[in-house]
């Protein structure tokens, strides 16, 4: 879930969830758990959010509230299972207002009852969550995007092209929205449609100049799905000139850099990557298997080869950085581990030409 | 053929500017058109085809051209390949027929002497059974396809001659493509536009080995040198003494699949038996370690080291690989920083020749591009043409720089590319073949730009064939030695007129060119600048023939 629907959840579901006047404007608990919210002490919120479930199970306004920091929470894990568990929890407790509230007429309820939905992959009853809530609110971007992913989950591709296209035409500067349509472009191979419709959106810049660097790199994607390394160039330099701090923008100008040929510069922007922190392990992969395959080239094997084990410690299924490294290792006289490697290498999966 | 896809630009000759481009194009030279057999169901060897042959048919001294037909758009007519006999420039049909007419569905053919008797034979590849024609002499050829032990019914795509075990007769190295079975054909889909089927739809077939008895009778070893137990997608093959030892091996460039590098293990043990090595040596794979759509092939010395890189053409989002030889069985894939790379990635790439086309003594690159899916350019809404641009890489020593090869000329969907000195001028033409057109004639504009020797091989006949393929030729410019390997089939599709031009330094006149023939022995010989020196093993030049003077552009 992206942070900024979860925020725009939480301000819905603390500010417009129908809690009854009287309860919320008396009950200290509310005020102190909504202050909480605000304050990001998502765990602190959910610990006494429950406690007071276990003795009011009902309460509307603290399923909700209760349900919103679980999905806070859910956003951070990285545990696999349990963000799936968190989502569940969630879910459970948004059911539950719904059937206290079977007359509500919360659109960002249904949202979030499809986001956990989303979440475990079921995507009918999401797409029915999602009905409802554009129902609730036609002129919600959150309704109409929940719509979309719940029918690309149906592999409805064309439909959800349409559903995000309509929340764009609320939200006209959202680049997560100009994203998704994008992979529902490639989902249908449609390339060029893909670009063709990425450069219309040049017009709906977003004003930061982080979502605009986005933006560029949605670009250079699309450039690179049609062959066009030399475009694709271009889009990345703007994306990097808008948010040079982005590290995997600077991975992938050092993978566009490679492409062109032009090593130096590669080499630069690979090295440059690898100094962020928070760069992911896919793209260090990247950069460091780009500075290992250039040294090889250089005929430096043995530099080339630390450069490309430690690649694949990273990544142990890339099988460029496996051919390299048996490249490597030939050179440098290692027969025996070239052959071990090759053996690796043919029981990986392949990549078929589509 | 999507018409509306192509450029319809005809150019205007200015002399000048057309004397800045490598290549003039001639459309309208070669009264032959493609006919892929395509009847609206997409069989996918419809896509596939096809190629030809440059060779001196009639031994009048001048190359004939032998062009292989599809299947006949119209299935109540015959098709028929034709030899166009050149006279005086102009490629004209003979008034009897040339008697290799071929009645199966054509991909390509490769011509050389199968009967050792002095002149040029075909064998032709179909998608079906193919075809073996010996020449009387005279450009007049019988079809012995039976008698000679000829019996290759798979579905087949480019074919090389060899002398696998160095007895002095040409052996026969049939690529094969895929099964298919027009019964079992379910069309493809792609956003509701039926398509040709790409190849990972179909099962992959062994390639095949025929070797000569030394009277051009065959026996096919196919299974015994380990050939029948690989299974591929072969559609472009060439020689080449990879490990230098002294006998041929094979790189078939495989579609959809892993490349073949086939050793060849007759000087090592003895016996007719090919290994592949492909995926130790680096040259299996393509950028990216994809296994890419490998189409034509080819083989050429590019840095200068001695020994031959491998090239191979591939599908769009690929890149042409470029394997580079480090000597001692290692290949590495260079084409991305080579500069190679970025320009091939929008093109379905298919003929390819390795020539110096502006005699700098660094051998440049041409490539012919097509698309495969005649309905590419609904399916990409115009962003992917079906007709696509011919290439020319520049080296640049040690990089590729792309220019223009011509002026700007219609769009053609290219797929073999044929090379040979059509005019006899002493640089190297180019023909491409094109799906369901004409062939295009890319004529050379660099003769007499640089001193260059012509040569013409001849083994004995005895010890050594004599299309003398395999022979290694070396000789000196400018203090370096540069070194050639001679074949006469690769590209895709394709055979190749059998001469060799060497290219020397601005202010020679002669080189001392060394010729190591098949089985190891050597010859040296003093070659003068601007003539064919017709080379026999065992007795030096035994002709020579002036270069005719450049055509004017």
């Amino acid at each position: 879930m992206g942070s900024s629907f979860v925020k725009i959840l939480l301000v819905v579901l603390v500010g417009l969830a129908p809690v009854p006047q009287d309860a919320s404007s008396t009950d200290p608990r509310i005020t102190e758990l909504n202050a909480a919210m605000q304050k990001g002490q998502f765990l602190d919120v959910l610990k006494k959010g429950r406690a007071i479930l276990i003795k009011q199970p009902t309460h509307p306004h603290f399923l909700l509230i209760t349900g919103a920091a679980c999905i806070e929470l859910a956003r951070t894990l990285k545990d696999s299972e349990a963000k799936i568990q968190a989502y569940a929890e969630a879910e459970n407790l948004f059911r539950r207002f719904v059937i206290v509230n079977p007359q509500h007429n919360n659109s960002k309820v249904e949202q979030s009852l499809a986001r956990c939905c989303l979440t475990r992959e079921d995507w009918k009853n999401a797409k029915k969550h999602a009905a409802k809530a554009i129902q609730l609110s036609p002129s919600s971007t959150m309704a109409h995007r929940v719509m979309g992913e719940s029918l690309s989950g149906l592999k409805i591709h064309k439909e959800a092209i349409q559903s995000y296209k309509k929340a764009l035409a609320i939200t006209p500067r959202d680049v997560r929205l100009m994203q998704l349509v994008q992979d529902e472009y490639r989902s249908l191979r449609r390339y060029a449609e893909a670009l063709n419709f990425l450069l219309k959106q040049q017009d709906n810049l977003p004003a930061n100049n982080r979502e605009t660097a986005t933006f560029y790199q949605l670009l250079y994607r699309a450039y690179v799905s049609l062959n066009d390394v030399e475009n694709a160039q271009v889009a990345i330099s703007k994306a990097v000139s808008l948010n040079p701090k982005k590290p995997t923008l600077a991975s992938e100008m050092a993978l566009n850099l490679y492409r062109l040929g032009r090593s130096e510069d590669s080499r630069l922007w690979a090295k440059k990557a690898l100094t962020y922190q928070t760069l992911n392990n896919d793209s260090k992969a990247i950069c460091l298997r780009i500075l290992g395959q250039l040294l090889s080239h250089e005929g430096k094997y043995q530099e080339g080869l630390l450069a490309l084990e430690k690649s694949f410690q990273i990544n142990p299924d890339d099988r460029s950085t496996v051919i390299a490294m048996i490249a490597a290792l030939r050179r440098t006289g290692q027969e025996e581990r070239a052959q071990e490697f090759l053996k690796k290498m043919n029981e990986m999966p392949t990549d078929p030409r589509e | 053929m999507i018409l509306a896809s192509c450029t319809p630009q005809t150019p205007q000759k200015n002399t000048s500017e057309v004397a800045s481009y490598p290549f003039v194009v001639e459309d309208d030279l070669i009264n032959f058109t493609h006919e892929s057999g395509a009847r609206g169901l997409r069989h996918i060897g419809e896509s596939v085809g096809s190629g030809g042959a440059l060779f001196d048919a009639d031994g009048d001294g001048d190359l004939d051209l032998y062009l292989v037909q599809g299947t006949a758009t119209d299935e109540n007519s015959p098709k028929k390949n034709i030899l166009l006999y050149q006279n005086d420039g102009e490629f004209i049909q003979g008034e009897k027929p040339c008697g290799a007419e071929d009645s199966g569905d054509g991909m390509s053919c490769a011509a050389g002497d199968i009967d050792n008797d002095g002149d040029i034979d075909l064998y032709v590849v179909n998608d079906g059974p193919d075809s073996l024609y010996l020449n009387d002499g005279t450009g007049h050829f019988t079809d012995v396809t039976q008698e000679r032990g000829i019996e290759m019914p798979l579905f087949g795509s480019s074919i090389c001659f060899l002398d696998v075990e160095l007895d002095g007769d040409l052996d026969i190295f049939v690529g094969h493509y895929i099964e298919f079975s027009i019964d079992a054909f379910t069309p493809c889909l792609r956003e509701k536009l039926e398509v040709y089927c790409a190849p990972k739809n179909y099962p992959g077939v062994p390639c095949s080995l025929l070797i000569n008895d030394g009277k051009g009778f065959f026996s096919d070893a196919s299974a015994s040198s380990g050939l029948a137990s690989l299974l591929g997608k072969a559609l472009g093959v060439l020689t080449s003494d990879v490990d230098g030892d002294g006998d041929q091996d094979l790189y078939v460039a495989n579609d959809g699949e892993a490349n073949f590098l086939l050793l060849n293990q007759w000087k090592e043990t003895g016996e007719i038996k090919f290994i592949d090595d492909a995926y130790i040596a680096g040259c299996a794979l393509g950028e990216g370690a994809k296994e890419e759509a490998g189409m034509g092939v080819e083989a050429a010395d590019l840095d200068g080291d001695g020994d031959e890189e491998i090239l191979v053409t591939n599908f769009e989002a690929q890149t042409n690989s470029c394997y580079r030889n480090d000597g001692g069985g290692m290949f590495l894939e260079t084409s991305f920083v080579n500069g190679m790379g970025p320009p091939s990635i929008p093109n379905v790439a298919f003929g390819i020749r390795v020539l110096d086309v502006n005699l700098d003594l660094l051998p440049d690159i041409f490539i012919t591009n097509g698309h495969v899916i005649d309905n590419i350019e609904k399916l990409t809404t115009g962003q992917t043409l079906f007709a696509q641009q011919d290439q020319l890489y520049i080296n640049e020593g040690g990089t590729f720089k792309e220019v223009s090869p011509h002026l700007p000329a219609e769009l053609k969907v290219g797929r073999a590319l044929i090379s040979g000195d059509i005019d006899n001028d002493g640089d190297l033409d180019l023909i491409s073949t094109t799906w369901q057109g004409s062939p295009r004639v890319l004529r050379s504009t660099s003769a007499g730009s640089a001193p260059v020797i012509g040569l013409h091989l001849s083994g004995d006949g005895v010890s050594c064939h004599r299309d003398a393929i395999g022979a290694i030729i070396n000789y000196a410019v400018q203090e370096k030695t540069i070194t050639r390997e001679h074949r006469v089939q690769s590209s895709y599709l394709a055979s190749h007129d059998p001469r060799l031009l060497l290219t020397l330094g601005p202010k020679m006149t002669e080189a001392v060119v060394t010729v190591k023939w098949p089985g190891g022995t050597e010859e040296t010989a003093t070659l003068t600048a601007g003539s064919y020196h017709k080379w026999v093993m065992g007795k030096g030049i035994v002709s020579q023939s002036q270069f005719e003077k450049p055509t004017p552009n």
